[in-house]
């Protein structure tokens, strides 16, 4: 890799930061943002970060982590396939098919009540037989005639309207009928997720005990106790070392911890380049 | 099966996306009093006031993924008695195997096509 932090560069596969002069958690941050190729301060070239990166490439003291979801993504970086995958890849493919063409459907017209359409209904009878019966007789019919006008506009208006909440009441459950796809394949592909998670972390969990055995050995000092019945009943730090172990990583890892003699030997227990502040 | 609720609306509300479904989840958790049924991503929230403003903010959040109708209670007796009578003596049947349209036919009982013009 090839380093840029604080104006100076640093080159190789283990970097030793700590008698240089940089904020261990501030720039530990910023290190591990640029090799995930996040916007970072700092400059990296390295080989690209796998999704291991993001869950356990930056063990510091305090951290938190998804031991399950980190060693899942563990074994993926090795190439371990699930039997869900094979559906989760058509759930995957049909979701991303409907996510394509997605319209908005314009909200519905706001329209009058039924009831406000029948008043104006009868209105307009009532203003017609007005009409009718004053040009019968004769009788100027001008004003009534007017506001017949007015009322059978109004109603014309009302009827259009009508039937533009009607059509866009259709197109939504046209729309909502996809969505109603999507979110099952949703559903349907978290659950294929988990699966697949629980089956990774079961074919791992031997390697990964013993991933924290070995770290305890070689550690300098607090890998807690391991119980081999509850491997995951560890602390984060050394669970993430551990997954890192286990994982195939090529881009860098940064430690902030003291778990291992010089960085070189952790660069060679964790079969990763490191970089250590 | 009458009961003095019987003429009110209730509002159906359905989601259409994980997030809809999560904010109709967290409405009916903190008014449980204007719920009247939850089910999976759909609810029946009271036909007032305070059950439409939740409705109306979920879609205002949500647009279309919040979808919301005003439903009126079933009421037996508003089904012609034909239907009412039809449905009591086919679960009543001896044969648990004869389908709708043959049980019907030659009898008073409607057919399933005549069934499906009954606007109810």
């Amino acid at each position: 890799m090839i380093l840029r932090v604080g104006g100076q560069t640093f080159c190789g596969a283990v970097v030793d930061l700590r008698d240089v002069d940089v904020d261990a958690s501030s720039d530990g941050a910023s290190i591990a943002a640029a090799i995930r190729g996040e916007e970072s301060r700092c400059g990296v070239h390295c080989p690209p970060a796998s999704p291991v990166h993001a869950r356990a490439g930056y063990v510091r003291p305090g951290m938190g982590l998804s031991t399950r979801t980190a060693l899942a993504a563990a074994g993926r970086s090795r190439g371990l396939d699930t039997p869900s995958d094979d559906e989760l890849a058509a759930v995957r493919s049909e979701l991303a098919a409907l996510d394509g063409d997605e319209t908005e459907c314009p909200s519905a017209p706001t329209t009058a009540p039924d009831a406000d359409r029948e008043r104006l209904r009868e209105r307009v009878a009532e203003l017609r037989g007005r009409v009718q019966a004053l040009e019968s007789t004769d009788r100027d019919a001008s004003n009534a005639r007017s506001k017949l006008r007015d009322a059978a506009r109004r109603l014309s208006e009302l009827e259009t309207e009508r039937v533009a909440a009607v059509e866009t009441r259709e197109r939504s459950r046209a729309l909502r009928d996809r969505r109603e796809r999507r979110l099952k394949l949703q559903d349907r592909g978290a659950n294929l997720e988990r699966d697949a998670r629980a089956h990774l972390v079961a074919d791992l969990r031997e390697e990964f005990a013993a991933a924290v055995d070995s770290l305890q050995a070689v550690s300098a000092g607090g890998a807690t106790a391991n119980d081999r019945d509850h491997p995951f009943d560890v602390d984060p730090v050394t669970a993430a070392l551990a997954i890192l172990r286990i994982a195939a990583v090529r881009a860098p890892v940064v430690l902030t911890v003291d778990r291992f003699e010089h960085p070189a030997a952790a660069a060679r227990w964790l079969a990763a380049p490191v970089v250590r502040l | 099966m009458q009961d003095q609720v019987a003429t009110r609306y209730v509002l159906l509300v359905i989601t259409y996306s994980r997030a809809a479904r999560q904010s109709l989840r967290n409405v009916c958790r903190a008014h449980e009093d204007s719920v009247v049924r939850r089910f999976g991503r759909a609810a029946l929230l009271e036909s007032t006031g305070f059950g439409a403003f939740q409705a109306l903010r979920l879609q205002a959040k949500h647009g279309l993924d919040v979808q919301v109708e005003r439903v009126e209670p079933f009421v037996e007796s508003d089904v012609p008695e034909r239907v009412r009578e039809a449905a009591t003596a086919y679960e009543n049947r001896d044969q648990s195997s004869v389908p709708y349209r043959q049980f019907a036919s030659g009898t008073d009982y409607p057919s399933p096509e005549s069934l499906r013009e009954t606007d109810v």
